[in-house]
């Protein structure tokens, strides 16, 4: 940008430089020419904008533009101001040429024309051909006729085309023009608003200087102007004030003032503090410049050898000469040394010099790097006390010592000798085992392997991850703090009410029991089953009705213990009663062969007022329930069941179908999507993620257990963990792979039951070694986030009855609370 | 200046037994006020024990007193080396020593056998002269109110509840209110003694056993188990805790009390049969339920009666208006809350909670700008609370651990465990205390029994009699 300023001053503040005549601007056309093709072949590697402002440069003095085409968009108001005023100097200056105003308008067009042409040239490879084209096409426009007009018309069009092109509208273009006038020639000639000189703009820093040029300014005298600006437009003379105006201002002297009139402007001139002081200084006949006259010396000549010389003389000949001096003061010793005054060499005599030296390193060898990998022999112990001819008493071996040692095997003894004592080291007998130590040395130095062994230096600590201590993931349960006893059997199955007060059991007794949570009191108990264990218990998440689903061997009883209030009774029992009618209907004709699933019937009269209300038969022992979040149906998984293992039971239709039509294993466990329509199924090896919805199979995990035990779902559902009797508990994130995410192998026995908190981020496993083990396990929103897993508490205190620990853990609703089963026939309450 | 030797009784836990402190001694209580107000240097191995005998020693009483001491407000648990070693304090300051009576360490009384788990328990305060013969009165599992002589007979039995009765409160000398696991609560009047003594009465009761009392006025609201009630009997009012996240405000006028919303019908819950029947009820003034877990505890402030305060398994204390039935002010804990007791002269509030310990909260203070003092020491769930009724720092708590603890607020730990008498296997739990002037701590638990301890000793009559 800077290279163009100047480059456009240049006209304005030269103008006798283009001042010849036509024939010779056209041979300084084609001098320029020529000159630009040199730079432009100089400067061929040099960035495009460099080579533009080059020619640029150039172009500018021959009165003609090729305007940058990459910032040409910025720059097209400015040119067309640029060529208004061309034309005006022009016209001042070429007043004795014989070349009139339109062929300067031809120039005009020519300029447009360029434009286009640049614009082709941008794109090509050979600038230099097309310049030289322009160039010849600059001369003979320069020497057109007026009859050329019409076509001045056609290229002007295509100009503005060519404007157009460079992003800015045509429309644009036709609004700068603020009106038509007459030019003195009679042909429409276009006025342009005044150009809003914006930051951008690379004429803000032109003012208003006039342009008249050596013309006296008394020349301008009788006019109400006193000269041109480089528009062409009239500088006005200032106002002059009255004769009071200039008494008051010969009274109170404004700043600055020298009571001189600006020859440019025709005001007052007035100096700066800056410019007062300059004339002071060359008053004074001081430095005028900005030159401190006592500025540090700079020591160029100093002791110091530079790297680069200050000079570049040559070095003196008395350098190379040799010192006349010195061979006078050399003559004298060699004189010396003739007439024997001196004796070089003399032998040093004395005693101290008569002593022999001996090199005592002379037949050493010289010392060799060893090789890399060379690895010394290890050197021998060195001979203790206890091996001296003579050792110290206390050395000595004691009879009993001596004994021990005699009889103990050779290969036993810690040391291989005996300390012995001699009176002089002329009665020391030749050292028997001397043979024998120096052939044991010789195998080890050839048979011990000596290998450099890499250690890997590592700070085991620093493998561990980092994980947040338990302190600070409080609360999670850590203590028992009530114990519901009176089962007679193994509680196999725990179920926490939707409100956290009722906890209700069933144990291999075949009974059903309801407990007061905080107090441990047994509110309401039922026999289900006289002969059959109660395999699973599970509340209807449905808030206000009570529902209690029971399973004991091939039924499942749908129970209302009479523990609520009327209102929740009344719902529970209209909600089991509505699908008495469903029932009633007869089944589809296709199906009417079929045996029915399970059977929906009503229960017997000891057991209906024991608060049984519903009770579904099915083919093959229930060993679990789990209902759907929203407390209408319900699954029912029958291991043995083959195909029809898992049952969907509907409530409000008393209705059961088998969603699988082909039995896929023995199936474990079922558990509805906590908020999705799909069905968890766990089969020995595998859980499998159906999709309800289109019936299809979503995923299928391999938590590559030999027998899982159960599995739970995390309450955002995106993750499994699941439990196994190899031991195992293993997190899965569906998100990332079918495979787990993490492997938890605390238990020293099968894992019996994983569950998930429904708030907390907790979960825990029960396992048959008697154990709860207590996890935090933070799923994150991001999805780039691993979930964490810090173990966090082992709940000990069921005990281990026939080598069955934990049955079955719930969480509480609500508080990090946990209930388990154990098969001591207990069920337990960890509080935080 | 006057040294004290006092024999190391008790062993000191420090090994510099040497060390001596200058410290003060003052108390509030004129009449065993220390002559002069010396300072006074003692070893620094001393207790309680021996600070009481230097003071009994200035007193010459011809009975030793047993003193407690405070400094700065505090009760002195340890030896003098522990405490300035704990405070970081120098031995050559003096130490400002408060001593007050301390209470004597509660002795086992009487042990009265019920036939289920006793769930709560109260006392009335009887005028002297009006000789009540009855003022222990007991809740039972087995759905049945009781009141008890202090000989341990049953006077009265008020029976009508379809399920436990969790709380049980002495309306005033002639009516007793309950509640229960069938979500109701009832108003009994207690037949009348007449003006027999206790001899007399005795007798009546050898011949005739227990009165037994089957009707009640009945109030019905809740949905679920009525976990709690506090009574006011100089505004008639009521409060109860309901596990269905409500607490209820009753008056206790049976005809002024608006007409129950729905008819009251109990069912048998233990029974064979599904027996409904419909019982004429009344119901509450106004039931406020923004507590988003079971309501475990309420009570009125005992110096504003238009202000109760409950506490619930949602971690949190609530103030309510009870003039408009709004809520005041909610303080969260950082766990479920079971039982509250109020110390006005502190403006303290006792809550106890599941994780084993006892908070004390200021009600009227900015819930974050408070510290709250955390009393430790139980090692089950804090159930049941009663303050003292002789000093304004002291309350006991009932624990699910089997203990009963006295508090004093301004000590850390609690200065007595009372534990169960009956030896069961487990530690049985205690579900409910009360400590009155009469008859002392009563509690009840799941050992089918009710224990009373007394220790007494801040009056001076009491300790005259000893």
């Amino acid at each position: 940008m800077a290279k163009r300023k100047i480059a456009r001053k240049k006209p304005a503040a030269d103008p006798p430089a283009t001042a010849p005549g036509t024939g010779n601007r056209t041979n300084s056309k084609l001098q320029l020419v020529q000159q630009r093709q040199r730079a432009t072949e100089e400067d061929e590697d040099n960035e495009d904008g460099y080579i533009d402002d080059e020619a640029e440069e150039v172009e500018e003095d021959e009165e003609d533009e090729l305007e940058d085409e990459s910032d040409l968009g910025d720059y097209v108001s400015e040119d067309d101001e640029y060529d208004h005023f061309e034309g005006l100097i022009d016209g001042a200056i070429s007043d004795s040429e014989s070349e009139d105003e339109a062929g300067d308008d031809a120039a005009e067009g020519d300029d447009g024309e360029n434009d286009a042409d640049e614009e082709a040239a941008m794109f090509g490879e050979d600038d230099e051909v097309v310049q030289q084209e322009e160039t010849a096409e600059v001369i003979t426009n320069s020497v057109s006729d007026d009859d050329e007009e019409d076509e001045y018309l056609s290229k002007y069009s295509a100009a503005s085309e060519a404007e157009s092109f460079s992003s800015i509208s045509s429309g644009e273009d036709d609004n700068r023009v603020a009106y038509h006038t007459t030019g003195a020639d009679g042909k429409p000639r276009p006025i342009y608003h005044e150009i809003d000189p914006h930051y951008s703009s690379d004429d803000s820093d032109l003012e208003d200087t006039n342009t008249i040029g050596n013309v006296p300014l008394s020349a301008y005298d009788e006019y109400p102007h006193i000269g041109y600006d480089i528009n062409g437009k009239r500088i006005m003379r200032p106002a002059t004030g009255s004769a009071l105006d200039s008494l008051l201002d010969s009274i109170e002297v404004p700043t600055g003032w020298t009571g001189l009139i600006d020859r440019e402007s025709g005001a007052d001139l007035k100096l700066t503090q800056e410019e007062l002081e300059l004339v002071k200084k060359i008053q004074l006949g001081e430095n005028a410049g900005d030159v401190n006259p006592y500025e540090d010396t700079i020591e160029w000549f100093s002791s110091k050898t530079e790297v680069t010389p200050l000079s570049a003389a040559p070095e003196p000949k008395r350098r190379f000469v040799p010192s006349k001096h010195e061979a006078k003061r050399i003559m004298k010793i060699v004189k010396a040394i003739r007439e024997g005054r001196i004796v070089p060499n003399k032998p040093k005599v004395g005693p101290e010099y008569d002593q022999p030296v001996y090199d005592l390193w002379a037949d050493d060898l010289p010392e060799q790097q060893p090789h890399i990998m060379h690895i010394p022999a290890p050197k021998m112990a060195k001979p203790t006390n206890d091996e001296s001819y003579n050792p110290p008493e206390e050395y000595l071996p004691s009879e009993e010592e001596r004994d021990a040692w005699n009889k103990t095997d050779p290969v036993d003894r810690e040391k291989d000798y005996l300390p012995r004592k001699f009176s002089s080291l002329r009665t020391v007998p030749r050292y028997e085992s001397f043979i024998r130590e120096r052939f044991e040395r010789s195998l080890d130095l050839y048979l011990a392997p000596r290998v450099r062994k890499n250690k890997l230096n590592i700070d085991p600590d620093s493998l561990l991850p980092k994980l947040p201590s338990p302190q600070d993931l409080r609360p999670f349960p850590i203590k028992c703090s009530v114990t519901y006893r009176g089962h007679k059997g193994r509680v196999r199955a725990i179920s926490i009410d939707p409100s956290g007060l009722w906890l209700a059991t069933g144990a291999d007794d075949g009974t059903v029991r309801i407990w007061e949570v905080l107090t441990g009191r047994e509110v309401w108990n039922t026999i289900l089953d006289d002969d059959e264990a109660v395999q699973s218990v599970e509340w209807s998440p449905l808030k206000g009705c009570g529902i209690l689903a029971a399973s004991a061997g091939e039924r499942v009883f749908l129970c209302l213990p009479p523990i609520f209030d009327d209102e929740t009774e009344t719902m529970g029992q209209e909600l089991l009663a509505a699908g008495w009618g469903y029932a009633a209907q007869p089944a589809p004709t296709d199906d009417i062969n079929k045996e029915p699933l399970c059977k929906w019937t009503k229960p017997s009269t000891k057991l209906a007022y024991q608060g049984v209300d519903v009770v579904i038969v099915c083919r093959k022992t229930v060993k679990q329930i789990a209902w759907h979040r929203k407390g209408d149906y319900f699954t029912s998984v029958s291991p043995e069941g083959a195909n029809m293992a898992v049952l969907v039971h509907q409530i409000s239709k008393h209705n059961s179908q088998s969603p699988f039509r082909k039995s896929k294993g023995i199936i474990q466990r079922a558990l509805f999507h906590p908020f999705k329509p799909m069905l968890y199924v766990a089969t020995q090896r595998y859980v499998r993620i159906y999709d309800l919805s289109t019936q299809s199979l979503t995923k299928a995990l391999q938590p590559g257990a030999r027998w899982l035990s159960s599995f739970d779902i995390h309450p955002q559902g995106d993750n499994v963990v699941t439990g196994s009797y190899d031991k195992r508990v293993t997190w899965h994130d569906l998100d990332l792979s079918t495979k787990p995410y993490r492997t938890l192998r605390y238990h020293a026995r099968a894992v019996r039951d994983v569950r998930f908190h429904a708030r907390l981020p907790l979960f825990c496993s029960a396992s048959d070694d008697g154990h709860i083990n207590v996890f935090h396990g933070t799923v994150y929103d991001d999805l780039l986030k691993n979930p964490l897993l810090v173990p966090l508490k082992v709940l000990k205190g069921h005990s281990v009855v026939q080598s069955l620990g934990v049955l079955k853990v719930t969480w509480h609703p609500k508080e990090a609370w946990l209930f388990s089963a154990g098969a001591d026939g207990t069920a337990k309450l960890w509080t935080s | 200046m006057s040294t004290v030797d006092v024999p190391a009784g008790d062993s000191g836990s420090s090994s510099d037994t040497t060390g001596q402190i200058r410290i003060t001694l003052t108390t509030r209580d004129p009449s065993v006020a220390v002559p002069d107000d010396v300072p006074l240097y003692v070893p620094l191995a001393l207790k309680r024990y021996g600070l009481s005998e230097i003071v009994n020693h200035l007193l010459a009483t011809e009975k030793p007193i047993p003193f407690d001491f405070l400094i700065n407000s505090e009760l002195l648990r340890l030896s003098l080396q522990d405490y300035i070693t704990q405070k970081g304090l120098s031995s050559e300051q003096t130490l400002a020593l408060e001593y007050t009576r301390s209470i004597l360490p509660p002795t086992f009384l009487a042990s009265y056998v019920h036939p289920d788990w006793v769930s709560s328990v109260d006392v009335i305060e009887a005028a002297p002269s009006n000789v009540n013969a009855a003022p222990i009165l007991s809740g039972c599992y087995d759905g049945i109110v009781r009141t008890w002589n202090l000989s341990g007979s049953v006077v009265s039995e008020f029976g009508g509840h379809t399920g436990p009765v969790k709380a049980v409160r002495w309306l005033d000398v002639n009516k007793v209110v309950s509640v229960g696991m069938d979500r109701s609560i009832r108003i009994w009047k207690v037949p009348a003694a007449g003006d027999q003594d206790d001899e007399v009465m005795a007798d009546v009761l050898g011949s005739n056993g227990p009165q037994t009392v089957t009707s009640a006025r009945i109030f019905a609201g809740h949905k679920s188990t009525v976990e709690d009630i506090a009574v006011n009997t100089e505004t008639s009012r009521m409060l109860s805790a309901g596990a269905d996240n409500a607490v209820g405000l009753w008056t206790t006028n049976y005809k002024e009390a608006p007409p129950a919303s729905g008819s009251l019908s109990t069912r048998e819950m233990t029974g064979k049969r599904r027996r409904k029947t419909t019982l004429p009820s009344r119901g509450p003034i106004s039931m406020m339920d923004s507590h988003s877990g079971p309501v475990t505890g309420v009570i009125f402030d005992p110096k504003d009666h238009t202000v109760g305060y409950s506490v619930s398994l949602d971690h949190t204390i609530k103030t309510w208006d009870l003039v408009t039935g709004a809520l005041v002010d909610t303080r969260t804990t950082s766990f479920p809350l079971l039982s509250i007791v109020a110390l006005p002269e502190l403006s303290l509030l006792c809550c106890g909670s599941s994780a084993r310990h006892v908070t004390l909260h200021d009600p009227r203070a900015a819930a974050d700008a408070t510290t709250t003092t955390t009393l430790t020491g139980h090692t089950n769930f804090v159930v049941g609370l009663s303050r003292s009724p002789e000093s304004e720092y002291m309350f006991c708590s009932a624990s699910h651990d089997g203990t009963v603890r006295v508090w004093d607020v301004r000590a850390q730990n609690s200065l007595y465990v009372i534990s169960r008498e009956s030896k069961t296997a487990e530690k049985a739990k205690v579900f409910g205390v009360h400590w009155s002037k009469s008859a002392g701590i009563v509690s009840g638990g799941e050992d089918k029994r009710m224990q009373i301890n007394r220790g007494t000793g801040l009056d001076v009559s009491s300790n005259s009699t000893q």
